[in-house]
C-alpha cells in the first residue's frame, strides 16, 4: 500500500470514524410509529412463556397433590389451580410475578414480596411485559427465567425514578455510549475526558488512560521526594557505667539522678527508592539531660551576737551578721562536674547550719542539660501505605554539642557542663502513625526511642550514655 | 493517595456508574419498554446518524437507514449478551442496514486508468484545514458501491476478505472498487483545495 493511499483513508478515518450529526427532528416520532405497528411478542419468548406456565402447571399440581393427599384443606389450593387453567396466555404474566417468592431461585435480591405492575407507556401495543429471554436453553431454565424477571424488572423500575431528562447527564451518557462491559473503548473515555476536564488538562487525563487499562501503579507513580518537620517532647535519662567505680557509687548517681522531660524539634528531607522505603536526613535541635541533686554551702562569720538566726545563708537578718561571698554550688554527677557561685541560696530549700565549719550547707535540685544538633539517617519501611500509614523506622545520627547548660531549681541559669564530648553518635528507632491529606501532605505521630552509642562525658570515672524517648508530631510534602 | 490516583479512581467511578446506566437502558430496551427504546434513541441516534450519512447518498437515504437500523436494533437487542462494546455492536447493525439498501449495486466494472496521487505536503495543509463535513459531502458524491467500500475498508476497518462476504462481491472486485474510490476522492479533494497534484503515468 502506497504512503498516499494510507493518506487517504487516514484523512478519512480520521475526521469520519466518530462523526455525529443531529437526526431529524421527526426521526423518533416515524421509529416510534413503526414500533407500535410491529407486532411485539416473538415467538421464540412464546415457547419460553409456555414452557413456563407448564412447569409452573406441573408445579402446583404437585404441590396441590402432595397437600392434598395430607392435609384436610384443599379448596384454596384447588382454586389457585383453577386459575391457572382458565386462560393460561394471560395469567401466566401475573403468575409469573407472584410465583416468585415460592420458586426458589438463584437471584441475591429477590424480595418476598410479589412485583407489581410494570410501568410502561403503550400497555396496550406492548401488552406482555415479557421475561428477559436472554437466557439459554437449559433444564433449569424455569426458575432461572423467574429470577432474571425479578431482578432485572426490580432493577430497571428502580431506575425509572432516577433517570431524568438532565442535559447534562444526557450529554455524559452520550459520550459514554460505547460503554462496554470489561471496559471502555478507549475513544470513548477520550470523550468523556475531554468533556469532564479543560482543554489544558486533559492532555495530563489522557495521558492516564493506559493507567485506567492497567490498574497497577507503576514502579516509579509516586512522590520520591519529601520534606517536612517534627517536632515533640522527650523524656530523657542516661545510662551510667563505670570501669574502675564501685557498684555503691553507682547506685548513689542513680538515686540521686533523675530524668527530665524536655523537648526536640527539627526539619527533615526524604527520598523513596521504593514505593514502601523511605531514606531521610535532617537537622534536628535536641534537648535531653538529667536532673540531679547538688549541695551548696554558704559560709557565714557570725558578728557579737551569737542567738540570731538566719532564713537563709547568704541573707542577713541583722547588721552584725557578714557573709562572705554568695552560696557555692556544687555539682558533681555523673554526666561531670560544675562548680560555682550562685547568686542566692536557693529558696525553697532548708539549709542546715554547721556550727564547726562556719557554713550553712544544703541539697537543691539542679537541671543539667545537653543541647545537640543532631543529622540523623533514617531508614522508614512502610507496613501500611494507604491513606493512613504505619511505618517502622529506624537509623543513626550524628548529634553535635552545641551548649550544656545547668540550671538551678528556680529555673535560673548556673553554668555550663564541662568535659563533655562534641561529637557524639546515637541509634533510633520508632513507628510513625500518618495520615494523608490534601494530596501530598502528611501529618503524623511518631514515637522514637533513641539512645547513645557512646559516652558523652570524656572522664573515665563514670560512662554516660543518655537516651531518650519522645512522640513527635510532624508534617510531611511530597513531591 | 495521591492525585493521579485519585483523577483514576473518579474516572473509575464515573464510568461505572454511566455503564450501569446504559445496561438498565438496554434491559428496559430488551423488555420492549418504550421509555427505554426512547432513551436509547435519544443517547446514541446522534453517532448512528453519522453512519447513515457516511453510507446513504443522501440526507434522505440518510434518514431511512436511520429508522431501519433502530427498528432492527429494537428487534435484536434481545441477542446483546453484554459482552463487547455495545456501541460496537449497534454500529455493525448499523452499516449492515446501511448496505442492504444498496444491495446489488454493488458489482462493478473495472476501470483501467492513470492516476493521481495526493502531493504529500499537501496533505498536512488538507489534514488541518479541511473538516468533517466537508469530508461528508465529498463522499456521499460517491456511487453506492465506492462508497460502501471505502467506508468499510479505510473507516470501519474491515479486511477485503470481509468486505467481498458481506456485499456478496469478489475480493478483487472490492479491491478495484477501493482504488478507485481513492482515485475518485483524492481529485475531488485537490478539486476543492486546489492542491498541487502529480501526474504519474
Amino acid at each position: 500500500m502506497s504512503g498516499e493511499n494510507q493518506n487517504i483513508d487516514h484523512l478519512f478515518s480520521k475526521k469520519l470514524k466518530q462523526y455525529s450529526s443531529k437526526p431529524p427532528m421527526d426521526a423518533w416520532d416515524k421509529i416510534e410509529q413503526k414500533l407500535a405497528e410491529k407486532p411485539q411478542r416473538k415467538p421464540i419468548v412464546m415457547f419460553y412463556r409456555v414452557a413456563a406456565a407448564v412447569a409452573i402447571l406441573l408445579a402446583t399440581g404437585s404441590i396441590a397433590f402432595y397437600l392434598t393427599t395430607n392435609a384436610p384443606e384443599t379448596s384454596i389450593i384447588q382454586t389457585a389451580e383453577e386459575n391457572n387453567l382458565t386462560t393460561p396466555a394471560e395469567k401466566t404474566e401475573k403468575d409469573l410475578f407472584t410465583k416468585n417468592s415460592e420458586v426458589k431461585n438463584t437471584s441475591e435480591e429477590t424480595s418476598g414480596e410479589p412485583t407489581p405492575p410494570l410501568p410502561g407507556k403503550n400497555r396496550n401495543s406492548n401488552s406482555i411485559q415479557s421475561v428477559s429471554n436472554t437466557v439459554p436453553p437449559s433444564k433449569d431454565t424455569e426458575p432461572v427465567i423467574l429470577a432474571k424477571a425479578d431482578v432485572t424488572i426490580k432493577e430497571y423500575t428502580e431506575t425509572q425514578n432516577n433517570i431524568t431528562s438532565d442535559t447534562d447527564e444526557a450529554n455524559t451518557m452520550n459520550a459514554i455510549s460505547g460503554a462496554k462491559w470489561s471496559g471502555l473503548n478507549s475513544s470513548t473515555k477520550e470523550e468523556i475526558i475531554i468533556k469532564e476536564t479543560d482543554n489544558q488538562t486533559s492532555e495530563s487525563y489522557l495521558a492516564l488512560l493506559s493507567e485506567f487499562e492497567n490498574p497497577e501503579i507503576s514502579s516509579t507513580d509516586f512522590n520520591k521526594w519529601m520534606v517536612g518537620g517534627q517536632a515533640g517532647p522527650q523524656y530523657s535519662y542516661r545510662q551510667v557505667t563505670s570501669n574502675n567505680a564501685t557498684p555503691e557509687y553507682i547506685d548513689m548517681l542513680n538515686e540521686s539522678e533523675t530524668g527530665v522531660v524536655a523537648y526536640a524539634g527539627g526539619v527533615n528531607v526524604g527520598y523513596k527508592p521504593a514505593k514502601r522505603l523511605t531514606i531521610q536526613s535532617g537537622v534536628y535541635y535536641s534537648k535531653i539531660g538529667q536532673s540531679a541533686a547538688a549541695s551548696y554551702r554558704q559560709p557565714v562569720s557570725i558578728g557579737s551576737d551569737e542567738n540570731n538566726f538566719f532564713d537563709l545563708p547568704g541573707r542577713s537578718v541583722n547588721s552584725n551578721i557578714t557573709t562572705e561571698n554568695t552560696p557555692s554550688l556544687n555539682v558533681a554527677t555523673s554526666m561531670g562536674k560544675v562548680d560555682g557561685q550562685i547568686a542566692d541560696g536557693p529558696k525553697d530549700e532548708v539549709a542546715t547550719y554547721n556550727a564547726i565549719n562556719s557554713q550553712y550547707t544544703g541539697i537543691t535540685e539542679v537541671n543539667q542539660y545537653m543541647e545537640f544538633l543532631e543529622v540523623p539517617i533514617i531508614a522508614r519501611y512502610a507496613v501500611v501505605d494507604r491513606k493512613f500509614d504505619f511505618h517502622l523506622l529506624g537509623g543513626l545520627s550524628t548529634n553535635f554539642l552545641i551548649a550544656s547548660p545547668v540550671y538551678l531549681s528556680d529555673g535560673s541559669y548556673f553554668k555550663e557542663t564541662s568535659g563533655l564530648n562534641t561529637v557524639n553518635y546515637s541509634s533510633t528507632v520508632g513507628l510513625g502513625f500518618g495520615y494523608k491529606f490534601a494530596g501530598n501532605l502528611l501529618i503524623s505521630l511518631e514515637p522514637q526511642f533513641k539512645y547513645y552509642l557512646n559516652s558523652v562525658n570524656k572522664s573515665s570515672s563514670t560512662n554516660y550514655q543518655p537516651y531518650s524517648f519522645g512522640v513527635f508530631s510532624g508534617i510531611t510534602y511530597s513531591f | 493517595m495521591d492525585n493521579k490516583g485519585r483523577i483514576i479512581l473518579t474516572l473509575k467511578n464515573k464510568f461505572q456508574d454511566l455503564e450501569k446506566k446504559l445496561e438498565n437502558i438496554i434491559k428496559g430496551c430488551q423488555q420492549q419498554k418504550t421509555l427505554a427504546q426512547k432513551e436509547l434513541f435519544e443517547l446514541m441516534s446522534e453517532k448512528m446518524y453519522g453512519i447513515c450519512l457516511r453510507y446513504g447518498g443522501n440526507t434522505n437515504d440518510a434518514n431511512d437507514i436511520l429508522q431501519d437500523g433502530f427498528l432492527k436494533i429494537f428487534e435484536k437487542i434481545h441477542q446483546f449478551k453484554f459482552e463487547g462494546s455495545f456501541e460496537g455492536w449497534m454500529r455493525r447493525i448499523f452499516v449492515n442496514t446501511a448496505l442492504e439498501r444498496y444491495r446489488g449495486q454493488y458489482k462493478v466494472i473495472n476501470i483501467q486508468d492513470g492516476y493521481k496521487e495526493l502531493y504529500d505536503s499537501g496533505y498536512d495543509n488538507i489534514m488541518s484545514s479541511i473538516n468533517a463535513d466537508e469530508l461528508l459531502l465529498i463522499i456521499q458524491e460517491l456511487s453506492p458501491k465506492y462508497r460502501a467500500v471505502f467506508n468499510l475498508y479505510a473507516i470501519e476497518g474491515y479486511s477485503h476478505k470481509e468486505i467481498a462476504d458481506k456485499l456478496e462481491i469478489s475480493e478483487g472486485t472490492s479491491k478495484s472498487n477501493l482504488s478507485r474510490a481513492r482515485l475518485i476522492l483524492q481529485e475531488k479533494i485537490s478539486q476543492h483545495y486546489d492542491v498541487d497534484v502529480k501526474m504519474r503515468l
